[in-house]
């Protein structure tokens, strides 16, 4: 897994999508219930969009595959834990 | 050159309309209007993504697992909205 030496486009986007993921954690610690919900599910799809373009720069299959594993994973979560908030809280 | 420009481009729009949404949903009234804004995100992150991968590497390996992966989030995005705006219409209490 080696860095890119020169400008890579890809590399500086997924590197912008930290601003608005910033944004998503602030609302998940300060947000209520269901808008934390709501913003896990944002940040889940900017973490997941970050990996697949990650694994494209470093040239790394392996982080796609956490990327759809994540993206499967945080659609589970959130209807489970959706459910949950119904049931339970 | 021209291709990783193109590429941070397209990034730079899908980012602007993910803090646009990130900041709907911090400023949104109630947790109906927030999830609304999320829905702006779970349509143009992932379309734009594709967009992007296909610019900067073309049709490969990398891009047939990256489609896959969009489709996941593209048809993921109304299931998930649906099963909050559920629990969000239930926990509320009706006049």
């Amino acid at each position: 897994m080696t860095p890119p030496t020169t400008f890579n486009g890809m590399l500086f986007g997924a590197e912008l999508l930290f601003i608005p993921l910033a944004v998503s954690l602030w609302i998940i610690i300060s947000g209520d219930t269901v808008r934390r919900l709501i913003a896990l599910q944002l940040a889940g799809m900017l973490v997941a969009t970050q990996l697949v373009l990650l694994s494209i720069v470093f040239a790394t299959e392996e982080f796609a595959d956490v990327g759809v594993a994540l993206a499967l994973l945080s659609l589970g979560a959130t209807i489970t834990y959706g459910h949950f908030l119904e049931r339970w809280l | 050159m021209a291709r990783h420009i193109a590429t941070l481009v397209l990034l730079f729009v899908a980012m602007i309309f993910a803090l646009v949404s990130a900041l709907g949903i911090l400023r949104s009234k109630n947790n109906l209007a927030a999830l609304h804004c999320l829905g702006v995100t779970s349509v143009t992150l992932p379309i734009l993504t594709i967009v992007a991968v296909l610019v900067d590497v073309g049709v490969g390996v990398s891009a047939v697992k990256t489609v896959s992966f969009i489709v996941i989030l593209l048809l993921g995005g109304p299931i998930t909205g649906h099963a909050i705006a559920l629990t969000e219409h239930r926990r509320t209490p009706h006049r």
